[in-house]
Order: C-alpha cells, then sequence, then structure tokens
C-alpha cells in the first residue's frame, strides 16, 4: 500500500499510489493513513485518481481513515473512477464526504469548490 | 500450508473457470484474470466494474465467513455469458451459509445508514443492488452460490 503526501494550499494532500483498495490492502491502508495524517493539517485530500477498483472493505477503510483523524478534521476526496463513485454512489456514503472531480477543483482557490 | 497464488483456468465455449486459493491475493489475482476474459468477450463499462464489484464482495465473503479469518480454502468460479446475462457461479467448500440469511437474500437489503459511518456490511447490498437474481443452495461440503447481472443495463 503505498501513499504520498505533501502539503498544498495549506491542506495535507494525500495521494494513493495504489490501483486497487480492496480487502487485501484494507488494514494497512487505514494502518497508513494514520501514519501519514499525523499531522495538525485541518483539512485532508485525498487524491483517488489511481485507484481503478474499491470494494466495500476499501470504502470501510476510506471511512475508518476520516473517523480517525477525529471530529474537527476534514477529510475530502478527489478524483474517483466511475467504479469507484459507483461504490460511494450505491451506499450513499457519497452524502457524508465531500467528493471533488479532480484536484483543481479540490485547490480552486477562495472558493468553496463543493 | 502455503497456498497457490496463481489461478489456474479452464476455457471452454463462452465460459471460464477460474480455481484459486480464497487468501486476498488469490482473490485478487482472479477478480483481475476474469476481468481481463470480460474485456476480450467484449463486456464493456459498466458492466465489466459491475461484476468486478459483485465478485469482490461475494468472494471477500467466502475469505471472511466461509472459510473465516484464520482459513483458506479452495474456490472455483465459472462466468458465463448468454446474450445479455452474464452468470457467476461460486463455489467453495467452507461453513454453509446460515440459513438465517437465505430469506435475507431474496429481500431487499437495506444499506447502513451513512451516518452511522459504518466500515461494514455492504457487501450484501451491493451485490442485490448489481444483480438480477442471487441463488444459493449447499451441496454435500460445497456452497454454490450463482449471481446473474444484465449487461447493458446502463448504471
Amino acid at each position: 500500500m503505498e501513499l504520498k503526501s505533501e502539503e498544498r494550499d495549506g491542506a495535507l494532500l494525500v495521494s494513493v499510489l495504489d490501483e486497487r483498495v480492496d480487502a487485501a490492502v484494507a488494514i494497512q491502508f487505514k494502518d497508513t493513513m494514520r501514519e501519514v495524517t499525523a499531522t495538525p493539517h485541518q483539512r485532508v485530500v485525498m487524491d483517488m485518481s489511481r485507484i481503478d477498483f474499491l470494494d466495500s472493505s476499501g470504502l470501510g477503510a476510506v471511512v475508518a481513515a476520516m473517523k480517525q483523524l477525529g471530529p474537527n478534521r476534514k477529510l475530502e476526496l478527489a478524483g474517483l473512477s466511475p467504479t469507484v463513485a459507483k461504490v460511494f454512489r450505491l451506499t450513499r456514503m457519497d452524502t457524508v464526504f465531500t467528493i471533488h472531480d479532480d484536484l483543481s477543483q479540490a485547490f480552486k482557490s477562495g472558493v468553496d469548490a463543493a | 500450508m502455503q497456498m497457490e497464488q496463481v489461478p489456474q483456468t479452464d476455457t471452454s465455449g463462452d465460459g471460464l473457470t477460474v480455481r484459486f486459493s480464497s487468501a486476498p491475493l488469490g482473490v485478487r489475482g482472479a477478480i483481475k484474470q476474469i476481468d481481463r476474459w470480460l474485456q476480450r468477450c467484449g463486456v464493456e463499462e459498466p458492466d465489466r466494474g459491475n461484476a468486478e464489484i459483485v465478485l469482490a464482495e461475494a468472494l471477500n465473503n467466502i475469505s471472511e465467513h466461509s472459510y473465516g479469518e484464520d482459513a483458506v480454502g479452495d474456490v472455483e468460479v465459472t462466468v458465463v455469458q448468454q446474450g445479455q446475462e452474464l452468470l457467476l457461479m461460486i463455489a467453495d467448500e467452507g461453513r454453509a451459509m446460515p440459513k438465517s440469511l437465505y430469506p435475507k437474500l431474496q429481500s431487499t437489503i437495506e444499506s447502513p445508514d451513512p451516518r452511522e459511518l459504518a466500515e461494514g456490511g455492504f457487501g450484501w447490498f451491493l451485490i442485490q443492488q448489481l444483480t438480477q437474481d442471487i441463488s444459493y443452495h449447499r451441496e454435500g461440503a460445497t456452497n454454490r452460490l450463482s449471481l446473474s447481472l444484465t449487461l447493458g443495463n446502463g448504471g
């Protein structure tokens, strides 16, 4: 499970470098997210554009990653492929996260891109 | 015992049979292989993605519940495409599905309320949302789950 993190516009940008977030890596994903988000950033944006498949274990791991940020920090998602977006839509988890089409929308300056 | 991670394959006619280990990487390899086969058969998006979700959720259930977290076993998947129907037939030799689940599969399965931020409990819901028909029976020591998807439905 490979995650890359960097600061952008005062937020923490975490890019998922794996193509699959499934049962094989869900626990590792959650643990790695905990490590890379151990920063003071209030806003965390996850670039999911390289993920072409995410199952319900992967969905659970993304939810867990949000919960472990605590109530005062925010996890936003960007760049969901059609299949990944479908899993969020069917389970209505798209109502829980702020989801951006891509990173340029997530970091559009000055306006709330959601 | 170390389980074989490379799936074994039979191709005959318009079907594909893959045998593999229920360990996570065995499941992953089989899903990829079936996806490539669907692609070769001309199955397009969003049908391929739907089939991948259904297959992944069904196989995760086998790994987690049928064989259980601490054991692995063999799984066999046969995929048949007939016109607009895609049939996934999945066999394993783990524990039988609890009888209390049977009626649930034939009625509408609810997904957890998103506000509860559940980390699981979505598997059967996703399978039902994306399939036309679900059937399960226990045959001796074998679980047989059949799932059918209608192709070309959009979504």
